[in-house]
């Protein structure tokens, strides 16, 4: 018989008992919380702290998980380049103009029926097809083939190019501006009034 | 280790503003985003390129995501650290092993070469290690001990319960601990 109370009985209206830490808990703990006992959840922290200072096998556990978060912390990594930087930076003049341009009313509908009947034609065959965001003079360059349907964009205004070998997955022009650069290599240009882009 | 993560009241402000074309707002969000973005994928991909792309990749989707945007709902840190998360993990099946290039310049500078040595050796080690861990684990053990997150932050990010984060940080701290044993004391030199 023994006259300490059994710490996994809490007597109903008795204060809570606290449970014993064992070794096994605390490295269970050890390896939910890590080695900073200090930022551990308060119901753990004073039993840590009690199994710590009487336990030899507890300090050699906390140094063990200390050492490791020690190693942990030795790698390092580098910074964001520069170059991705000033891509994010320009995304929203080169995926989609501004946000605002995606709401029906704030759409430009500005491609002319000659432009549309061009494009049509453009996207019948195989060629070509560079991309231009307004005032830009980088483009997006998009292979065309037989799996565009060039016929959707003989009814233009709102016309969806599947860009699928790009990583964009559907671009959905609003409206363009058609332009011939290299009738001999089937190379033309769009600049692009406003557009849609939809990722898969 | 960990950053403060950005107020989520003036993300909601510069998303506001961001929607209606405001080029600075977006500027501003991206940078009070990237660094943490970046980190988050290098941690999991261990490549500078393809971490690169992810953070690239995230931010075009929340570029697109902007007029939708509901406010109040997922942080913005949060909402990217779970499209990069997914991206990352999309990755890791084609992915080629990271190399001693991707260590930081500055994670070495001013050492001697034994010192420079060690770093290198305990830099490749761990990220081996890190990278033997199934990739929720891994997600897991970077959200928590890399950026600082709580579990219930953790939790959120990861679309699981907080019991189940604590599981994920178990099994992969048990793992690294088993994987890094070996070599611990000649990893860590004179800092054990």
């Amino acid at each position: 018989m023994t006259d300490r109370p059994d710490p996994h009985t809490v007597a109903a209206g008795a204060a809570p008992v606290e449970i014993a830490l064992s070794p096994d808990r605390f490295r269970a703990l050890l390896d939910v919380h890590g080695a900073a006992l200090d930022i551990w959840p308060e119901a753990e922290r004073a039993g840590a702290a009690r199994l710590v200072a009487a336990s030899t096998e507890a300090r050699r556990l906390l140094e063990d998980a200390k050492r490791l978060d020690l190693a942990l912390d030795g790698l390092q990594p580098p910074p964001p380049s520069d170059l991705l930087r000033a891509r994010l930076d320009r995304l929203p003049e080169a995926s989609v103009g501004s946000p605002g341009q995606r709401h029906p009313g704030a759409r430009i509908l500005a491609a002319s029926v000659a432009a549309a009947a061009l494009v049509g034609m453009v996207l019948g065959g195989a060629g070509i097809l560079i991309l231009r965001p307004p005032g830009s003079n980088a483009g997006v360059a998009v292979v065309v083939s037989d799996t565009i349907d060039g016929t959707a964009f003989a009814d233009a205004a709102d016309t969806t190019l599947d860009l699928a070998a790009s990583d964009l997955a559907t671009l959905s022009l609003v409206g363009f501006d058609m332009f011939t650069e290299d009738p001999e290599n089937d190379i033309f240009s769009a600049e692009i009034l406003a557009y849609d882009l939809a990722l898969e | 280790m960990a950053v403060p993560e950005p107020r989520q009241a003036d993300d909601d402000a510069l998303i506001g503003r961001a929607v209606i074309g405001d080029r600075g707002a977006w500027r501003d969000l991206v940078n009070r985003h990237i660094d943490g973005i970046h980190r988050y994928a290098w941690y999991m991909l261990g490549d500078r390129m393809e971490a690169e792309d992810v953070v690239q990749e995230t931010f075009l989707r929340l570029h697109t995501k902007l007029p939708d945007w509901r406010f109040g709902e997922a942080p913005v840190a949060a909402w990217l650290r779970r499209v990069a998360g997914n991206l990352c993990i999309d990755r890791h099946r084609a992915r080629r092993p990271a190399g001693l290039d991707d260590v930081p310049d500055n994670a070495t500078a001013g050492l001697d070469e034994a010192a420079r040595n060690r770093h290198l050796d305990q830099h490749d080690h761990v990220r081996r290690a890190l990278d033997t861990l199934p990739p929720r684990q891994r997600a897991a053990i970077i959200l928590v001990h890399y950026q600082g997150h709580s579990h219930t932050e953790a939790a959120t990010i990861l679309d699981v319960t907080v019991h189940a984060v604590e599981s994920l940080l178990g099994r992969a701290r048990r793992h690294l601990r088993v994987a890094l044993a070996p070599d611990l004391d000649d990893l860590l030199g004179g800092h054990s």
